[in-house]
C-alpha cells in the first residue's frame, strides 16, 4: 500500500522523471520548461537547473535524471543529444555529447550512473540502445542492444535503473516490457509483457527497484504502478490503502524509490509529483 | 464481427508506418505480434476486451475505439518514442474534444467521434501518409496537405485574397522573411508562396490563432513581413495606446486582436485594405472613408478630425505638370498611378498611417508622430513633391526655424514644431480658405499684404525688413494707370487675380531668395540687393522685374543712363553700387528712402524745380554726369507755358510739366529737363534699350521726347524753333524771346 505524503505542483510542463539524493534533495526534470528544479525533502523549493537553449547548463526537452554517490546530477538533455552533468547545487560540470548512428541523432532518454561516478548508461531511444560511457574520458566504452523484439533488442528504450550497480532495469516502451542487463550488457532477464492484466503492460514508461529489490513499473496509458519481485514475476499492484482498490494515477512516467521508502511518481499531464510512503511490503 | 482481415489490413499498414520511422536506419523488428501490432495503437482490440469482452482488475472494459484519441496518441508522443510535448501538448493546438463549428463543413474523410467532436484521428491516420510531402514533413495526415490543400478542405472562405476580404496567399514577390521561418512557417512548394502554414501551425503555438509568432503587443508575426509598418507602434495609430476600449469589426479590442487587428482583419475584412472598421454603407469615397472611420466627430479619432480649412484633397493633379514621389488613389481605396484618369490625391498621399514620427518625435513619452510619408522628418521634404518652386524657401531668411525661432503659428507652433511650411500655411485647421498659419486680421481690407505684416512688423520676427515710408505703392490697380503687367495681383480675400492689385506678392517671392537661383538661399548675403532679396525676377543686371509693369521705363538699360555702364562705382543713397541696387535702383529706392518724389535715390542738385534737382544730381561738376553738364539747362522762367493735349503720356506729342515742388504734373508751368527728355529712353524713335556703346548724342535722341522741337516749341517760336531747340543749352546763342 502506498500511503500518500504530499505532492509537488511547482509550474512544470509535463515532467518526465525524478531522482532523489541521498540528502533527501528531490530533482524533477521539467522538460517542456528546460530545466530540472530542486526540492527539499518536504518539497519545497530549493533551485532551478538550467532554461531552454543549447549552451552549457541549457536543455532542449531533457528526460530522464540520474544521481551518482557523490550526489552529482547526470541529465538526459535529449534534443541537444548530450548528457550534462552538474553539481548537487546545479552549477554545471561537464557535458557528453551522444554519437550518432549511421547518421541518425542519438535521443538520449535517461543516464543512470555507476555508485563510483565511473560509468553511466544512456537510454539511446531512436536508435533502439543502451550506451555504455567512461564520465571521466566520455569516451563511449561500448553499445547494448538493437532493433527488435527479443533478447537483448528494445523498441524505444526509454527510461532505466541501475540496481546496486549490477542490473540495468530497462523500460522497453513498443515492446512493453523491462529488460534487465547488467552492467557487461549481458541479458539477464525480462519483467511484464505485452496486455492488460495484471503484469501486463501497455505504455511502460518508468521503473525504478527499491532496497528489498522489489521493481516498480508505471504504465502512463492504463495509470496503475505494477510491482514486480526481483525474479520478474508479478508481486502486486500499487493500492490505496483508504479504498482498498488499485491507486491510479494520471499519465506516470518517472519513478523513484528512496532508501526511507518513499516512492516518488511523476504524472506527466498534470504536471505533478507524487510522494508516498511505501508500507506492508513483504 | 470480423477482426482478423482487418488486422491483416492494418497489419500492412502499420509495416509502412513503423519502416518510416526512426528505427529505418536500423532494422525492422522481426516477428512482430500481429495481435499486438495493431492493438498497440487500437487498445479497444487487446484480446481481454474484443475476444473476452471484459474489463481486468488494472483498467475497466474499453467498449469503444480510442485509437488515435488524445491518450492513446500521447501514450507514445510524450517523449518515449517521440516527443511532440512541446510541439502538440503545449499550450494552444488545434481543438480536440470538441465539434466543429456549426457552420463548418467538415468532409468525410476528416471523422469525427461517435459525439461529434474533434479528436487527433479527424486529421491523423497512421494508415495514410501522403506520399508526394516525403517523410521529413509527413505527420500521418489523412490526405495531402500540400500548399495548406488540406486546411481549406474545411477551412473554406479564407482563401481569394483582398478580393474576398482574406489576406493573399499563393506566390507573392516578397520572400517570407528567416525569422518567421525560423519560428515554424512554412513555405508553400512555390518561391515566396504564403499557404495557411505560413502564418499558423496547428500544434505548438503559445499564441491566438495558431499563429507561429505573437501577434499581439508588437505584432511581430504581420511586422516580420511588412517591416515598413512597424512605425506606428505606440504611435498615435496604436490604438493599444490611443483607443484602447475602441472595437473593430469583429467587436475585438486592441489588445485582443492585437495592433494591426485594430484596422486591418487578416480574414473576414473588408474588400478594401482587409479594412477592419465600419465603413458607410454606400461610399462614394472609400478612400477617404478608411481615414474618416476614426477621424470624424463621432469617432475614435475626434480630436483629430478635420476641422476647419485644409489642403485640397479628391483633386487629380495629372493636369499639373508636377510629379511627385507621392502615391495616389482611385475612390475605391486601390492605388493607382498618378496619370491614371481615376488618381486622385487623397489623405494617404501625404501620409502613411504606419509612418513613425521624426527621430525627435521618437524619443517624446510617448512617442508621436504626424504620420507624414517623409523620411528624415522634414516637411518640407514632403511639400516639395509637389510645391517644387516654393521648397526653396529652405535655409532662406523666410524659413524661420533659423531667422525666427521664438516665433510661433497660429497653432501656437514655434518653426522648429510646425516644420519650414507650417509656419505661413496649415495644411489642416485654417481659420481661413488661404490655409494661412499666421494670425490675420480678419477685419484687413488688404489680407494679401497682411500676411507679409505679421512679420514684417515692428514687433515681428522680420522687424528689421519693416516696410516705411517713400516705398513703392501697394493696393493699387495698374490696369487703372494704363499698366498692364504679367506679375501677380491680388483681390479682396487675398487670392490672385487678374483684376487685382499690387501686393508685396506682386514682386516678392517669398519662396526663393534669388529668382534666377534657387540653390541660393541668400546664406552669404543675408542682406541682400537688386538680384535677390525674395525678388519675382532680377532687377539687376536687368530690370527684368520693373520693366514688367514700367515697360517704357525699362528702355534706360545699357543707355547712358544706365549708370552700371557709365558709372559702375558711383553709389545711390543707399550706399548701392549700380550692381547691387540695379539700373532702376540707381535712382530710385523701392523701400523705405529719403526721399518721397518719384522714390529719388541719390541727393538732389541744384536747381529751380524738384525735377531738374534730379537731373543735376548727376549732370553736375562733381556728378557722374558731370561731362554732360548745360551751361544753361531752363528755359526762361515766366513764360509759362501750357501743355492741354500734350499731357498724355504715351502720346507722340507727349510734352510733361512738374510742379517745382512736388514734381506732380502740370498743365501750366515752366520747363523742366523732363519736359523735353525721357531719361529712360535714348531715342525716341527707337523704343528699345541701349547697346551700351555711350554715343554722342544729336537732336533726333539724346533722351529726347519725340518731336519736342516740332511741336510745344513752335507754339510760341515758330520755324524758328528747330534752331532754338537746336541751341537751347547754348548760352552763347540764346536771345531774350519775343512773343509774336
Amino acid at each position: 500500500m502506498a500511503n500518500h505524503l504530499f505532492d509537488i505542483t511547482d509550474g512544470f510542463n509535463q515532467p518526465s522523471d525524478v531522482a532523489v539524493a541521498g540528502d533527501g534533495t528531490i530533482y524533477v526534470v521539467d522538460g517542456v520548461n528546460g530545466r530540472v528544479k530542486a526540492f527539499s525533502s518536504s518539497g519545497s523549493f530549493l533551485f532551478t537547473i538550467g532554461r531552454p537553449g543549447t549552451g552549457s547548463g541549457e536543455f532542449a526537452f531533457p528526460l530522464g535524471i540520474g544521481l551518482d554517490t557523490s550526489g552529482r546530477i547526470y541529465v538526459a538533455d535529449s534534443q541537444n543529444h548530450r548528457i550534462q552533468i552538474f553539481s548537487a547545487t546545479g552549477d554545471f560540470i561537464s557535458e557528453i555529447p551522444i554519437p550518432d548512428l549511421n547518421g541518425k541523432k542519438a535521443d538520449p532518454t535517461d543516464v543512470v550512473v555507476e555508485s563510483s561516478g565511473k560509468w553511466c548508461f544512456v537510454a539511446d531511444n531512436d536508435n533502439h540502445r543502451i550506451l555504455k560511457f567512461d564520465i571521466a574520458s566520455k569516451k563511449l566504452i561500448d553499445s547494448y542492444g538493437k532493433p527488435g523484439a527479443e533478447k537483448w533488442e528494445f523498441r524505444y528504450p526509454f527510461l532505466m535503473h541501475l540496481h546496486r550497480d549490477k542490473d540495468i532495469y530497462i523500460v522497453d516502451v513498443i515492446n512493453t516490457r523491462v529488460q534487465v542487463l547488467n552492467t557487461e550488457g549481458k541479458f539477464v532477464s525480462f519483467v511484464g509483457g505485452w496486455g492488460v492484466e495484471k503484469g501486463q503492460f501497455f505504455r511502460p514508461k518508468g521503473v525504478t527497484v527499491d532496497k528489498n529489490g522489489l521493481s516498480y513499473v508505471s504504465d502512463s496509458y492504463m495509470g496503475v504502478i505494477q510491482l514486480f519481485n526481483i525474479t520478474g514475476t508479478f508481486h502486486s499492484v500499487l493500492g490505496d490503502p483508504v479504498t482498498g482498490k488499485v491507486r491510479k494515477f494520471e499519465t506516470p512516467v518517472g519513478l523513484f524509490v528512496d532508501d526511507s521508502m518513499r516512492l516518488y511518481v511523476v504524472e506527466m499531464l498534470p504536471g505533478r509529483i507524487s510522494v508516498f510512503s511505501l508500507s506492508n511490503l513483504p | 464481427m470480423n477482426r482478423f482481415p482487418v488486422c491483416a489490413l492494418i497489419l500492412f499498414f502499420w509495416s509502412i508506418l513503423f519502416c518510416h520511422t526512426p528505427c529505418l536506419a536500423n532494422q525492422a523488428p522481426r516477428n512482430p505480434n500481429s495481435a499486438k501490432e495493431c492493438a498497440i495503437c487500437h487498445y479497444r482490440w487487446i484480446d481481454t476486451f474484443f475476444i473476452d469482452g471484459q474489463g481486468t482488475d488494472l483498467v475497466p472494459y474499453q467498449e469503444t475505439k480510442v485509437v488515435a484519441e488524445p491518450g492513446i496518441c500521447f501514450s507514445c508522443h510524450d517523449g518515449s518514442v517521440a516527443d511532440s510535448r512541446g510541439k502538440v501538448y503545449n499550450d494552444h493546438r488545434h481543438p480536440i474534444n470538441k465539434p466543429p463549428p456549426a457552420d463548418m463543413e467538415i468532409p468525410a474523410i476528416f471523422p469525427l467521434d461517435e459525439h461529434g467532436n474533434m479528436q487527433c484521428f479527424t486529421c491523423h491516420t497512421a494508415h495514410g501518409v501522403s506520399s508526394e510531402m516525403g517523410m521529413e514533413r509527413a505527420v500521418f495526415i489523412r490526405t495531402s496537405n500540400n500548399n495548406s490543400s488540406m486546411c481549406m478542405m474545411c477551412h473554406k472562405g479564407k482563401e481569394g485574397g483582398p478580393a474576398m476580404g482574406n489576406h493573399p496567399i499563393g506566390l507573392t514577390k516578397r520572400a517570407i522573411p528567416e525569422n518567421l521561418l525560423s519560428h515554424g512557417s512554412v513555405e508553400g512548394s512555390g518561391k515566396n508562396q504564403i499557404i495557411c502554414q505560413t502564418c499558423h501551425t496547428v500544434h505548438g503555438s503559445p499564441f491566438d490563432n495558431f499563429l507561429v509568432e505573437n501577434n499581439r503587443d508588437s505584432a511581430q508575426l504581420c511586422l516580420d513581413c511588412h517591416k515598413e509598418k512597424g512605425g506606428l507602434l505606440n504611435t498615435g495609430h496604436d490604438l493599444r495606446r490611443t483607443a484602447a476600449k475602441a472595437k473593430n469589426s469583429k467587436g475585438q479590442t486592441p489588445e485582443q486582436s492585437g495592433i494591426c487587428g485594430a484596422c486591418h482583419l487578416v480574414h473576414g475584412a473588408n474588400k478594401t485594405a482587409l479594412w477592419a472598421r465600419e465603413l458607410p454603407a454606400k461610399s462614394k469615397n472609400i478612400t477617404q472613408d478608411l481615414c474618416i472611420s476614426c477621424h470624424n466627430k463621432q469617432g475614435i479619432a475626434s480630436e483629430k478630425a478635420l476641422k476647419g480649412y485644409a489642403h485640397p484633397v479628391n483633386i487629380s493633379m495629372r493636369n499639373s505638370g508636377i510629379k511627385p514621389k507621392l502615391p495616389t488613389f482611385d475612390r475605391k481605396g486601390k492605388r493607382v498611378p498618378f496619370q491614371s484618369k481615376e488618381a486622385i490625391l487623397a489623405c494617404a498621399t501625404c501620409h502613411d498611417p504606419h509612418q513613425g514620427g521624426t527621430a525627435r518625435q521618437a524619443k517624446m513619452t510617448p512617442p508621436r508622430s504626424n504620420f507624414l510619408r517623409i523620411k528624415g522628418g522634414e516637411q518640407e521634404t514632403l511639400c516639395r513633391q509637389c510645391h517644387t518652386r516654393q521648397s526653396s524657401v529652405a535655409g532662406s531668411d523666410h524659413d524661420l526655424r533659423k531667422s525666427g525661432p521664438a516665433t510661433k503659428n497660429s497653432k501656437g507652433q514655434s518653426p522648429k514644431e510646425s516644420d519650414v511650411c507650417g509656419v505661413c500655411h496649415l495644411v489642416h485647421g485654417a481659420q481661413t480658405q488661404d490655409l494661412w498659419a499666421r494670425n490675420v486680421s480678419s477685419k484687413s481690407a488688404f489680407p494679401a499684404q497682411d500676411l507679409c505684416l505679421t512679420c514684417h512688423s515692428p514687433t515681428g520676427a522680420g522687424s528689421k525688413k519693416v516696410i516705411a515710408d517713400h516705398s513703392h505703392p501697394v493696393n493699387i490697380d495698374p490696369a487703372k494707370m494704363g499698366i498692364r503687367t504679367k506679375l501677380p495681383l491680388y483681390n479682396s480675400k487675398g487670392e490672385q487675380s487678374d483684376k487685382g492689385v499690387i501686393a508685396c506678392l506682386t514682386c516678392h517671392n517669398p519662396h526663393q531668395w534669388n529668382p534666377g537661383n534657387s540653390g541660393d538661399h541668400g546664406n552669404k548675403s543675408s542682406e541682400g540687393n537688386a538680384q535677390n532679396s525674395f525678388l519675382r525676377l532680377e532687377v539687376s543686371p536687368k530690370p527684368l522685374l520693373c520693366g514688367n509693369c514700367h515697360a517704357a521705363k525699362a528702355y534706360v538699360e545699357k543707355t547712358d543712363h544706365d549708370l552700371s555702364i557709365t558709372a559702375p562705382t558711383a553709389t545711390n543713397i543707399m550706399g548701392q553700387t549700380p550692381e547691387e541696387s540695379g539700373v532702376c535702383g540707381v535712382c530710385h529706392i523701392i523701400h523705405n528712402g529719403k526721399n518721397r518724389v518719384r522714390l529719388w535715390g541719390r541727393d538732389y542738385g541744384r536747381g529751380k524745380g524738384i525735377m531738374d534737382r534730379m537731373c543735376n544730381s548727376c549732370h553736375s561738376e562733381t556728378g557722374s554726369g558731370n561731362s554732360k553738364v548745360p551751361k544753361v539747362s531752363t528755359h526762361p522762367e515766366k513764360q509759362l507755358i501750357a501743355n492741354p493735349g500734350r499731357n498724355k503720356k504715351g502720346k507722340a506729342n507727349y510734352f510733361p510739366l512738374f510742379n517745382d515742388a512736388t514734381g506732380d504734373f502740370i498743365t501750366i508751368g515752366d520747363i523742366a529737363c523732363a519736359s523735353c527728355h525721357d531719361v529712360h529712353q535714348w531715342d525716341p524713335k527707337k523704343p528699345v534699350k541701349g547697346n551700351g556703346k555711350n554715343p554722342e548724342g544729336k537732336a533726333t535722341n539724346s533722351f529726347l521726347r519725340m518731336q519736342t522741337y516740332n511741336m510745344i516749341c513752335k507754339d510760341c517760336h515758330g520755324l524758328d524753333s528747330l534752331f532754338r531747340f537746336k541751341y537751347y543749352h547754348d548760352s552763347k546763342k540764346r536771345t531774350p524771346y519775343s512773343a509774336p
